[in-house]
């Protein structure tokens, strides 16, 4: 199949890039002419091209959110009736069984409403025999076959290789031909039956479509931390999606669940190789997804992404350590790729994904080299020669380069800020804002997400950092399982998450001071979350009421949202133990 | 009796399995993945031509 990379598409990714170089470029001018202007040494030019780099993948960032700040609705074709045969997956594995049927029969009630005949299969790898009993026990009410009821199969997989991918995998060989395309979900997944309908017809429509990805909404957060996820997923995501989709075109992404894909493109392009070599670089493939949809491209299959088609959530981890242990995985998911880049076939977008994905962790190492590149040079800056001349009668004083650093400081920020305050002025004039609880209130949960992730940043630093070492230095981190539901900690469980990064954060603090004081300002707002950062995880764990991160499903919550709830709310058929496996 | 892979008690449909061939994602150096590896294959093919 020809490969189309529309004018559209290339226009978009020349300005983003031609956006992020001129950025990139303006950053490491005033840190040449800052760094330089009495010399310069190793380590001078060491954090010019830190901030090179580290500015490129902010500014990349930022272009990705700002093009998708115009609404395009793009025109809306006929769809055919949705009637080709589908199987909505759910692949699990030491899931809590309770919450995890509950989500199914939800969906299962909202495809027959919305007309729709569908079939489910509950693909379990669950390994423990309690465990699996449990699971079965509760999804057996939706397997027997009754004529009012979607058909249900489950199905518990004896070998468990290659883990999500594998057990989808195994499916798709075994009994995929039934089916011409495939809902993928995750355990937390939720998708109304009217969004399966409008995917699977528009995969009929669009023969080329190999995957269609939605942008799923993050609901259930209580706390704190979990709240804030679900403001910025439901507020800025969007936008920031929308430009994704026009930057990859018909390379878009895959991010393993809430998408459909045609099975016969799946079968014909996924069979995923074990990779040479130990974990974490060889073994099996962590982030699947990814490399899934560059194989399907590769294959001369269309992947695309759809932030507009609405109906389709997921949840998200409700504290700091929940969040950074499933980015440890995703960490060695994406440093894997390093491994693929030079994969025969794929397509220079496909490349470029992996390697943003690699950035996107290296960069926090990046943004921590820099700081010490910073210290190390003002440390080893020679002493200011005031009569540089033999026989001079007025002192000469080095140039005042602030202005230039201040400069510096304030374009990094903005390219931090600059989006999230794009979307708010556009999300206002796009009458988006009163599913928010109003614009005051849309501009109260946007200053509180900004001054919270400003806060929470340098933590994430630390552990992203800490993951990218441990990656790099051969130690696998293995797959472990979700955890779903409640996040509050307590303080000893943030103190022991925590207490490596407030230390590290009082030991730059004191280094700082004691070999650079003149930077000690600068580096504040790094070393004082990180001191915190006990406090900040337990302070964030907690859980808040919703008047601040509204969000337009909790005003109106979806059906099958609304439906999952009062299921999963209902006394339990299953014993207490069941009900409280996870 | 739980369903699993080893049984047909899953009902779900019989069907002729579908082909799903391994993916070629690494530049696969025939000699093997070390360079000893790769320079005794090396050696090898040039006394092979050469025999």
């Amino acid at each position: 199949m020809r490969d189309r990379l529309t004018a559209a598409t290339l226009g978009w990714r020349v300005t983003a890039l031609g956006f992020a170089l001129l950025c990139a470029t303006a950053a490491a001018v005033l840190m040449t002419d800052a760094s330089f202007a009495h010399g310069g040494s190793l380590w001078d030019a060491a954090r010019v091209a830190l901030i090179f780099i580290t500015t490129l993948w902010l500014a990349w960032g930022a272009a990705q959110a700002l093009i998708g700040l115009p609404d395009l609705r793009r025109r809306v074709r006929e769809l055919p009736a949705p009637t080709a045969p589908t199987v909505v997956l759910l692949p699990i594995c030491n899931e809590d069984p309770v919450a995890a049927s509950a989500r199914l029969e939800a969906m299962e009630q909202s495809c027959r409403a919305a007309g729709l005949t569908v079939d489910f299969a509950v693909l379990s790898d669950t390994r423990d025999r309690q465990a699996q009993a449990r699971e079965y026990a509760a999804f057996l009410p939706l397997l027997r076959e009754r004529p009012d009821r979607l058909r249900v199969y489950y199905r518990n997989r004896t070998d468990n290789h290659g883990r999500k991918a594998g057990n989808i995998e195994e499916f798709i060989r075994r009994s995929g031909a039934a089916w011409e395309f495939a809902v993928i979900l995750d355990a937390d997944s939720l998708m109304e039956g009217e969004t399966i309908a409008h995917m699977i017809a528009r995969m009929m429509a669009e023969p080329r479509l190999g995957l269609l990805q939605t942008l799923p909404k993050i609901v259930g957060g209580s706390s704190l931390f979990g709240r804030a996820m679900m403001f910025a997923a439901s507020f800025h995501s969007p936008v920031f999606a929308r430009g994704l989709q026009r930057l990859q075109g018909e390379t878009g992404p895959f991010w393993g669940h809430n998408a459909i894909v045609r099975v016969r493109a799946l079968a014909q392009c996924c069979g995923l190789p074990q990779l040479t070599g130990p974990a974490p670089f060889g073994g099996t493939i962590l982030s699947h997804d990814y490399v899934e949809a560059a194989l399907l491209a590769r294959g001369g299959w269309r992947v695309e992404v759809d932030p507009a088609i609405e109906g389709s959530y997921e949840e998200g981890p409700d504290n700091i350590i929940a969040y950074a242990r499933r980015d440890r995985r995703w960490c060695q998911g994406n440093l894997q790729h390093i491994r693929l880049l030079t994969a025969p076939g794929l397509k220079t977008w496909s490349r470029f994904v992996f390697v943003q994905g690699i950035a996107a962790y290296l960069v926090s190492t990046l943004w921590a080299a820099f700081m010490i590149a910073s210290v190390l040079a003002t440390v080893t800056e020679p002493a200011p020669n005031y009569f540089p001349e033999p026989y001079q009668l007025f002192p000469v004083f080095p140039d005042d380069r602030t202005r230039e650093i201040v400069a510096l400081a304030i374009g990094i920020g903005g390219l931090l800020l600059l989006p999230k305050f794009a979307i708010l002025a556009q999300a206002v004039a796009a009458r988006r804002t009163p599913g928010f609880g109003g614009a005051l209130r849309a501009t109260a949960g946007v200053l509180a997400e900004v001054v919270l992730s400003s806060f929470i940043a340098p933590v994430m630093l630390a552990y992203q950092t800490r993951a990218v070492l441990q990656v790099l230095s051969g130690q696998d981190g293995g797959w472990p399982a979700n955890q779903r539901g409640e996040g509050r900690l307590s303080l000893p469980e943030s103190i022991a998450a925590g207490g490596w990064i407030a230390l590290w954060g009082l030991a730059v603090l004191l280094a700082t001071g004691w070999l650079a004081p003149a930077l000690t300002i600068w580096l504040l707002p790094v070393t004082l979350p990180m001191i915190a950062a006990p406090l900040l995880i337990w302070a964030t764990s907690l859980p808040i009421l919703d008047g601040l991160f509204r969000t337009p499903e909790d005003a109106r919550p979806s059906p099958v949202l609304s439906h999952y709830r009062a299921l999963h709310s209902a006394p339990s058929p299953l014993p207490a133990a069941a009900a409280h496996a996870a | 009796m739980i369903p699993t892979t080893d049984d047909t008690l899953t009902g779900l449909p019989p069907v002729a399995p579908l082909d799903m061939p391994t993916q070629v994602l690494e530049r696969v150096n025939p000699a093997g993945d070390s360079p000893r590896a790769a320079m005794q294959s090396l050696l090898a093919r040039l006394f092979l031509r050469h025999a």
